[in-house]
């Protein structure tokens, strides 16, 4: 399986790949796996919703193309040890792909070239491995399925401009700092309302209601005339949207969340959430797959990249 | 220590309070008003901070934490500690947020695990019935007692549970959750001999677990209006407070109270003077494991929604309130009343830091450094006095 990127027919009619970028449409049909190659998807955990379509799209597209799948989880998000340890395992016990949401985008290039390095096709979903060391450790992946969480950040930006009238202060509650995807979430947004809404204040709720409600009593109490607030991901909305209804402040502080869990619907209905970001984990558990067995079937090249089309959500 | 509580046992004479005492009943509230001043300093928070509509953010901020310290109190008074609290109150509020809406339906364990203290309690009764008769049930029949209720009543609640039931009932489900898994711990140290932090930092990756497989890792809608009412304002004011006058009045006016303090205060001398130590350690854990279902209850009504990840870090929060509020993690001593004020403490500095607009990432570090700073500043008026 080494070097399998150059196993690839190079007749073979669809080259896809090969400029680096792929699109949804070009996997929208890939046939069913010559062989029922062996598949595993490593996520961070199962703590965090957003895995769980995730793994369940996974599985069911792995049951369509007819591989084996099988699906494995650290017990923390930021348990990259863990998940070095399910790589290693994964190896011995003969996986031919894995598919992984890296914990740490630089601590697991070394577990993840050594299986690359046994023959096993590496998949990268979600959070992005980082660029230097996997060119510095010469880790070969198959290739990138996930979300631009910066993307994201901007059109949640672009919603909570739209939604306080394009003039105004607003607040900004982040998630784990120092964690990829909260920075990049936080980057993009800033770069959307930048010279237009001044950002107030900057908390984080470590990606729980409670602590968000929390600062956002206080972020309210510091700033009567707050407009809007984007809370990173939607558990913390609940949060805030909360403050906001106690300190009577409904539809004057408009909020924007991330993530489009089922929880924040009826909000979504009555108007107190504004806006919410729909990444489509699902579309990565789906599209890791398809790559994966185009891949290993010579239909794709390696070193490609998808990003799934993320959607503002409102009412 | 000068004020050991184990000597206070005749209720004190209220015109004899030496200045001595004073100083030491106050000195809680000295921190906060330590705390108060030292953010006053700054002028965002002097102009928000008091004024009549933020002081009432604080006691709500705090309602959750306040109830968790009541409980950790007894534990730390028996020198233990409780490490699964945050992760107890998940567990309790996916228990009854899934009793209420039946969807997912409680799984038949987690019944189990929620009938458990009223097979202790039939125990109990049996036992005390037996022995008023002058009987004495041997081992056998009283775990043969213990099994049967438990599977008989564990079958009942289960079949009862599938498909929602009405908010009361739910509550009481959540509340009896966080009292067994308290038993468990309380029962694994001290008959089981597992130090404290051992025993409850396993139940806290037990608890957590749990919450997460009996939910397959979804949070629970619990959007019913009868229960949200309990996480707002003023009821949500009145379960806290409740919480502290009953912790209050158990500790000073019950034997059970003065027997907690007597065992972290020398658990050797407590044992030859014929209390049965292992069962009040057992009850302090009972009851830090009560008030993590009371604060799960507050928790899920306030957002009317049971999250997998709800309580994470609330086992040191307490445990900061605690320590705040003058009690030593040696045991022997301390108060309920002043495990509130922590509490309150500790929400004047989170919520001072964001109304003084200070950077997130400094907020930890101040925030840690404030914590050593005032149990620094109490030791020193301790040795003094």
């Amino acid at each position: 399986m080494e070097g399998g990127a150059t196993t690839v027919p190079s007749q073979n009619s669809s080259n896809i790949g090969t400029s680096g970028t792929i699109t949804e449409s070009d996997l929208d049909v890939v046939p069913k796996a010559s062989k029922p190659y062996k598949m595993v998807l490593i996520v961070k955990t199962k703590n965090n919703p957003f895995f769980i379509p995730m793994i369940n799209e996974f599985e069911a597209e792995a049951k369509v193309l007819d591989v084996e799948a099988e699906v494995q989880a650290a017990a923390e998000e930021s348990s990259y040890e863990q998940q070095v340890a399910l790589i290693q395992t994964e190896v011995l016990k003969g996986a031919q792909a894995i598919l992984i949401t890296p914990a740490d985008s630089k601590a697991l290039v070394p577990a993840l070239k050594k299986a690359a390095d046994a023959g096993v096709l590496i998949i990268n979903l979600d959070n992005r491995l980082d660029a230097e060391t996997v060119k510095s450790q010469r880790l070969q992946t198959g290739g990138y399925v996930g979300a631009d969480n910066m993307i994201g950040g901007e059109k949640a930006g672009a919603a909570l401009l739209e939604a306080v009238g394009g003039v105004g202060k607003v607040a900004i509650i982040e998630g784990i700092r120092g964690v990829d995807n909260a920075e990049a979430r936080k980057k993009g947004f800033e770069l959307a309302v930048g010279q237009r809404l001044k950002i107030v204040a900057h908390e984080t709720g470590e990606w729980e209601t409670e602590k968000a409600y929390n600062k956002t009593l206080a972020i309210i109490a510091a700033h009567p005339d707050l407009k809007g607030i984007f809370c990173a991901n939607d558990n913390m909305a609940l949060g805030t949207m909360k403050a906001i209804a106690e300190k009577g402040k409904k539809g004057q502080i408009k909020v924007v969340g991330y993530d489009h869990i089922p929880d924040v619907q009826a909000s979504l209905l009555s108007g107190d959430l504004y806006a919410t970001i729909e990444q489509h984990p699902d579309r990565m558990g789906k599209y890791g797959v398809r790559m994966a067995v185009g891949i290993l079937d010579g239909s794709i090249r390696r070193g490609g990249e998808l990003l799934v089309t993320l959607e503002t959500v409102k009412k | 220590m000068p004020e050991r509580n184990i000597e206070k046992r005749s209720p004190p004479d209220r015109g004899r309070f030496s200045s001595k005492q004073i100083v030491v009943l106050l000195r809680p509230w000295l921190t906060l008003i330590f705390v108060c001043l030292l953010f006053s300093l700054h002028p965002v928070f002097r102009s928000t901070f008091w004024t009549r509509s933020f002081l009432p953010d604080v006691l709500q901020q705090s309602g959750r934490n306040i109830v968790l310290a009541v409980g950790m109190s007894f534990v730390i008074m028996t020198g233990g500690i409780d490490l699964s609290v945050g992760a107890v109150l998940a567990l309790a509020g996916v228990g009854m947020a899934m009793a209420l809406s039946g969807r997912p339906m409680v799984p038949s364990w987690l019944a189990y695990i929620g009938v458990m203290p009223i097979a202790l309690c039939a125990l109990i009764l049996a036992t005390s019935a037996a022995s008023s008769l002058g009987k004495k049930l041997s081992v056998y029949v009283r775990i043969l007692l213990f099994f049967a209720v438990e599977i008989v009543a564990g079958l009942l609640i289960g079949r009862l549970l599938q498909n929602g039931v009405k908010v009361g009932f739910a509550i009481g489900f959540g509340v009896l959750i966080g009292v067994s898994c308290g038993f468990l711990n309380g029962l694994t140290i001290s008959s089981g001999k597992v130090p404290a932090f051992v025993t409850t930092l396993g139940m806290m990756s037990i608890a957590r677990g749990l919450t997460l497989y009996a939910t397959n890792s979804r949070s629970v809608a619990a959007d019913y209006p009868r229960l949200r009412m309990l996480g707002e304002g003023t009821p949500l004011l009145f379960v806290a407070l409740g919480v502290v006058v009953l912790g209050t009045l158990m500790l000073r006016r019950a034997k059970a109270g003065r027997y907690i303090l007597a065992i972290g205060g020398n658990e050797q001398a407590t044992h030859l003077t014929g209390v049965p130590v292992a069962t009040f350690k057992t009850l302090a854990y009972v009851l830090s494991g009560l008030c993590a279902g009371i604060g799960a209850v507050l928790v899920t009504a306030k957002f009317g929604l049971a999250s997998t990840g709800a309580g994470t870090g609330a086992e040191l929060e307490a445990i900061a309130a605690v320590v705040i509020g003058g009690t030593s993690l040696t045991g022997g001593q301390g108060s309920i009343l002043n495990a509130l004020v922590g509490a309150l403490t500790i929400t004047v500095m989170t919520s001072g830091l964001v109304l003084a607009g200070i950077e997130a990432n400094l907020q930890q570090v101040i925030l840690g450094a404030i914590i050593v700073l005032t149990v620094f500043l109490d030791q020193i008026r301790k040795r003094e006095g």
